[in-house]
């Protein structure tokens, strides 16, 4: 085993969080400021390599490989804990900041794995920590959490069967790029697929995430996609398929948001959105779209995280969560406003950090010359930047005034809104900052006359549709029935919708399956349940005729056979 | 030397402190007896282990009466490695029972119940060590009759209807048994296992064999409470006195598997009974339905023991579906899970104890708001369910890994889906307790709150952390379940 | 559901955008670019397709929240 393996950053924050979870006020504080600083020290003073030796299920494994794509993520990943935990030093959950510390550790030891089976282990982690932070989230987040955790979960089956498979198959150990060929790759692909928060399973983002409390989501909103992404980079890049699916999620993540009323709710559909975006540029595939996508997943940490504090902070002062009803805070919080107002502009806007890496992916989808997808993505820079910018911004803070009780937020939550600014502001005035981590070496210059002029007529061509057309954005707020309705209330209200408008026999035969449906669930209940068939303490002469019939079939069985 | 008496002691010494026990009477002095006799046991059994490991399969002639005259006992690394588990889990069942059973035994029974636990145990080793088929009945019946008596004892008055019912099965179970053992007698000739094997082999696959084969399988599979006979295992759980329930989940069913495993590969292994019939289709059948139906049952149960015990007929599909596999990771898998399972629900029923014991039951209204009453147990309990899902980090993940990874092997995808589905069955099931221990508030006539006595406590926050000590560090527990499997496959008792 | 009260901007504002805009549209007419794919070589590609891409969006959103919406549960919240 090496020794450095003691320095493993994952393994110092992991331990770090399950510490913090006996300390409460200043202590903990003071340990989860510290902890993401020291962890980044750590890594950075291992020199890129692999390092490992660690026995498990017949394998050695690589547990720590420090390589530029790795040490990038793990870093940003350090970033949002510790901008996070100076956000969140006035949370009173006792759960929530060090199961923070646990998944975020989890997903740093996912994104620094040398092997499929570390992944793995670390990703399960990721699981349980970000189901603990869900949970923290109060009584009417335990069961979006258990939906959480049962996505979760059924993704971590599929990726653990894809491995398995891989490795039975004699796949390397090491996580290389796959061929997507046979069932062990495409089940893989599948299992990352799910945490990236892809069709059919995006639903779990907007369901499980906007539960968590004022602070959760914050943490939330950093970890589990970003994996799979980074995930998707080492192991699928330039698949093609993933155009498709990237841009499918992008659109859906774009209509939503529009629609969806629940300020958080809109973010959370734009995560999907822009994970869409980095997905379909992993499809792309060349090293500048790599690259871009490696930045983006950055650039795209920091500006979430400042809209969702704004939101947060909003959240802990109104106690609202609709866009219905909040509206004239920039009076009461002024300060506030101006942070999500920049999180806003820090979506695309010249000298911000999305500016610089927005335009990489799309640089390389021009470079390749994918014309409707470059065109999609042209599609999707705007219209995120009206549904979950300008709309989330104007409906929350600006219109009429509600006449609600609010301050402006307390002071480690302006710190953490104006840390995670400036940070967008110095990578954005300052691109090699960003740059000089990448993957790959890169030869581009985002301040050239056009990029900029072009930038400004997009972000202010989308400013004036906004306006032009709020009236429309107003009247259409509420929330649209998603995939999750299928498995959660396959309900009467579904079937009307669906056959609303159709014929009297179609909607005759409906009520008949739905009836066919009831009965089965009702007798499954009977043969299930405590008082059923299958649990019911049997009379002893039904056991000895299993075991008569038992005996019966094997006999006749053999004789048979 | 004493060590080449080491496969006989191993049941003596517990069969010895029975009637030593009856006769201390008192309680203290015969847990003291129990005590020592369970810790030289457990002794002897580790000692067998590191000799069958490093030299092969040992043969003691009893009263140096030779076979196939006399009896023999006979213990290879396979027989050995399941004796470890079973003396552990009495060593373990021990010291937590002197508190244990305060509750649940009458005093003046005490003596009674210690006692009928080292006949159990004596008994469930004598299977693992003896050489001859009538031997297997014999001990078979020491430990099952005990057994009932050790259910019967729960003070819950259902516990004497389960404890009957048990031993209506048990009989007819064992007597299916003894019935394929005279039929393979008569077609061999011989009740020395290893003989039997050799002779099987120009015998051939007669009407007499196969029949004997049937008898053989469905009575041990009522033993192993192999669904669709399982019934009568839930009630023995439930009302049985805590620590009995943890000390025959650990092993009672494990040992019986362990004679299964034996019959199908070392006794038929070279009729090819896999190959040739429908054994292995049969057990795969059952296996599966095993995983599934018990699980979705035990997702409605409203008691913490009866969820449980229905988790375990489940769990047992797991270890019957790597035997049915017929391949050396199947049988490596199986063994595994067969020690995994072992630590795991041992563990839980010892952490369940303790919870029954502040809280006066097991049903889900008792337990309400255990996360703020009885923070450790309840976290004990999370850790434990998590193994029984198989997250990676515990026991159950390396199970399950070995599992799917024997399943591809044999190129059966649907079976990987099957494995993994049914561990999402699992996860319901412990969810249901996470949300009965941390989301609903304790009952307002909630006795004095706080964790249970220490010395029940260590036992069980021992098992546990076992738990997740093989799930991190799986070497040796996955090098002896290869030697098992090795063992049972490639050495079917001939040519020693 | 209540309705969000306006957020009407007032002339100043309506004003300052427009003439950003302008003005970007005549800086477009005069820096160097490299249009890849012929449609962004059509003046004010970067104003016009936005816009329009924008309206049919929200005309699409629309619709769809027309048929699946509004959804009454405790997701509303």
């Amino acid at each position: 085993m090496d020794a450095e393996l003691l320095h493993h950053p994952a393994i110092w924050l992991i331990l770090g969080g399950i510490v913090m979870g006996f300390l409460r006020g200043a202590p903990r504080v003071l340990l989860s400021l510290s902890l993401p600083l020291v962890a980044a020290w750590l890594l950075w003073q291992i020199p890129e390599g692999i390092y490992g030796g660690v026995p498990f299920l017949d394998y050695l494994l690589d547990v720590l490989q420090v390589d530029r794509l790795g040490r990038l993520f793990a870093l940003v990943f350090m970033l949002a804990l510790f901008v996070g935990s100076v956000y969140a030093m006035g949370q009173r959950s006792r759960l929530e900041v060090p199961a923070a510390f646990v998944y975020g550790g989890a997903a740093v030891g996912a994104v620094l794995a040398g092997d499929w089976i570390t992944l793995f282990l670390f990703w399960e982690l990721m699981a349980i920590g970000s189901t603990l932070v869900i949970w923290a989230g109060g009584r009417e987040a335990y069961p979006a959490a258990m939906r959480y955790l049962m996505v979760h979960l059924f993704g971590g089956v599929v990726f653990m069967a894809g491995i398995t498979a891989h490795l039975v198959g004699g796949g390397s150990l090491s996580i290389e790029p796959l061929a997507l060929e046979g069932v062990a790759h495409w089940l893989i692909l599948a299992g990352v697929l799910i945490n990236a928060g892809a069709f059919p399973f995006w639903s779990w983002i907007p369901d499980a995430y906007p539960r968590a409390s004022w602070s959760g989501m914050v943490f939330l909103s950093a970890f589990t996609t970003k994996t799979a992404v980074y995930v998707l980079m080492r192991s699928f890049p330039g698949a093609e398929v993933l155009i498709p699916i990237g841009l499918l999620m992008a659109g859906y993540g774009l209509i939503y948001a529009l629609i969806e009323n629940t300020a958080r709710r809109v973010l959370a559909y734009a995560i999907v959105n822009q994970v869409g975006f980095m997905i379909a540029g992993i499809g792309i595939g060349t090293e500048m779209a790599l690259n871009g996508v490696a930045a983006h997943a950055f650039a795209h940490i920091v500006y979430k995280a400042l809209l969702l504090m704004a939101i947060g902070a909003v959240i802990v002062q109104t106690g609202k969560r609709d866009c219905t009803d909040l509206g004239g805070l920039a009076r009461q919080m002024p300060v506030t406003t101006g942070f999500a107002i920049f999180g806003a502009l820090a979506m695309s806007a010249p000298l911000t950090a999305g500016f610089i890496t927005k335009s990489l992916v799309l640089q390389a989808a021009a470079d390749a010359h994918l014309t409707w997808v470059w065109l999609a993505m042209m599609v999707i820079a705007a219209g995120v930047f009206l549904a979950a910018g300008l709309k989330v911004v104007v409906f929350v803070f600006f219109g009429e005034s509600r006449d609600l009780d609010a301050e402006e937020a307390p002071p480690s939550q302006r710190w953490g809104m104006r840390l995670l600014a400036l940070t967008s502001l110095a990578v954005g005035c300052y691109p090699p900052l960003l740059y000089d981590l990448l993957p790959y070496p890169i030869d581009y210059q985002p301040y050239t006359g056009s990029h900029v002029v072009f930038q400004l007529q997009l972000l202010l061509a989308t400013t004036v549709v906004f306006f032009l057309l709020r009236g429309h954005l107003v009247k259409m707020l509420g929330s649209l029935i998603d995939i999750d309705w299928f498995y959660r209330t396959l309900g009467p209200r579904w079937v009307k919708v669906m056959v609303y408008g159709v014929s009297i026999e179609i909607r005759e035969v409906v009520l008949v399956l739905m009836r066919g449906i009831a009965n089965l669930l009702g007798s499954l209940r009977r043969h299930y349940g405590t008082r059923g068939v299958l649990a019911r303490t049997w009379p002893s002469g039904s056991m000895v005729m299993w075991v008569a019939l038992l005996l019966m079939m094997y006999l006749a069985l053999f004789y048979l056979s | 030397m004493l060590t080449q008496h080491f496969p006989a002691l191993l049941v003596v010494v517990p069969l010895m402190a029975a009637p030593l026990i009856v006769f201390a009477r008192r309680s203290l002095a015969s847990w003291l007896i129990a005590l020592l006799a369970t810790a030289i046991t457990f002794g002897i059994a580790a000692s067998l282990l590191a000799q069958t490991l490093s030299e092969g399969t040992l043969v003691y002639a009893m009263g140096s009466w030779e076979a196939p005259l006399g009896i023999e006992y006979r213990i290879d690394a396979a027989g050995a490695f399941v004796a470890v588990i079973v003396a552990a889990m009495g060593l373990i069942v021990m010291p937590y029972s002197r508190v244990g059973i305060a509750a649940e035994v009458r005093s003046e029974e005490h003596y009674l119940y210690y006692a009928l636990m080292m006949l159990c145990l004596a008994g469930l080793l004598g299977i693992l060590v003896t050489g001859d088929a009538f031997n297997v009945f014999v001990f078979l019946e020491v430990s099952s009759l005990a057994t009932y008596v050790l259910i019967a004892m729960g003070r819950d008055r259902r516990a004497l209807v389960a404890a009957y019912q048990y031993l209506l099965m048990g009989t007819i179970g064992a007597t299916l048994y003894v019935v394929g053992v005279g039929l393979l007698y008569l077609e061999t000739g011989t009740l020395n296992l290893a003989d039997m094997a050799t002779r099987l082999v120009d015998v051939g696959d007669s009407r007499g064999v196969l029949a004997a084969l049937a008898f053989i399988t469905v009575g041990i599979s009522l033993k192993i409470a192999l669904f669709p006979l399982h019934l009568w295992l839930p009630n023995a759980y439930a009302y049985a006195p805590s620590p009995v329930s943890a000390f025959l989940a650990a092993t009672a069913t494990k040992v019986s598997i362990y004679v299964l495993m034996r019959y199908f590969f070392t006794i038929f292994g070279a009729t090819e009974v896999f190959d040739a019939r429908a054994t292995g289709a049969i057990l795969l059948g059952l296996s599966l339905a095993a995983m599934f139906i018990p699980a979705v049952v035990a997702i409605f149960q409203h008691d913490m023991k009866r969820l449980l015990a229905y988790s375990s007929v489940s769990q047992i599909g797991y270890i019957t579906l790597g035997i049915s596999l017929d391949s050396v990771e199947g049988l490596m898998a199986s063994a595994m899970h067969l020690f995994n399972h072992a630590l795991t629900k041992g563990g839980l029923f010892l952490v369940l104890g303790g919870v029954v014991l502040r809280c006066g039951g097991a049903g889900f209204d008792r337990l309400a708001g255990l996360g703020h009453t009885m923070p450790v147990a309840a976290f004990a309990m999370v850790v434990g369910g998590l193994s029984l899902i198989g997250v990676p980090g515990t026991a159950g993940f390396i199970s399950k890994w070995y599992l799917v990874s024997a399943a591809m092997h044999e190129g059966q995808w649907w079976l990987v889906g099957a494995v993994l589905a049914s561990s999402l069955l699992a996860v319901i099931y412990v969810w249901r307790f996470v949300e009965v221990a941390y989301f609903r508030a304790p009952p307002a006539d909630h006795p004095a709150p706080g964790e249970a006595p220490l010395s029940m406590q260590l036992p069980a926050l021992a098992m546990i952390a076992a738990c997740v000590y093989f799930g991190i560090d799986a070497t040796w527990s996955s090098e002896v379940s290869m030697r098992v499997a090795e063992v049972l496959m490639y050495n079917p008792g001939v040519g020693q | 559901m209540r309705q969000n009260a306006l957020f009407s901007p007032g002339k100043r504002l309506w004003h300052t955008l427009l003439a950003a805009l302008l003005l970007m549209l005549v800086a477009g007419l005069f820096v160097e670019s490299h249009p890849h794919f012929g449609i962004d070589a059509v003046p004010g590609f970067n104003a016009w397709f936005p816009m329009l891409a924008c309206a049919v969006l929200v005309v699409l959103a629309r619709g769809l929240g027309r048929i699946f919406g509004p959804r009454e549960d405790e997701d509303g919240r």
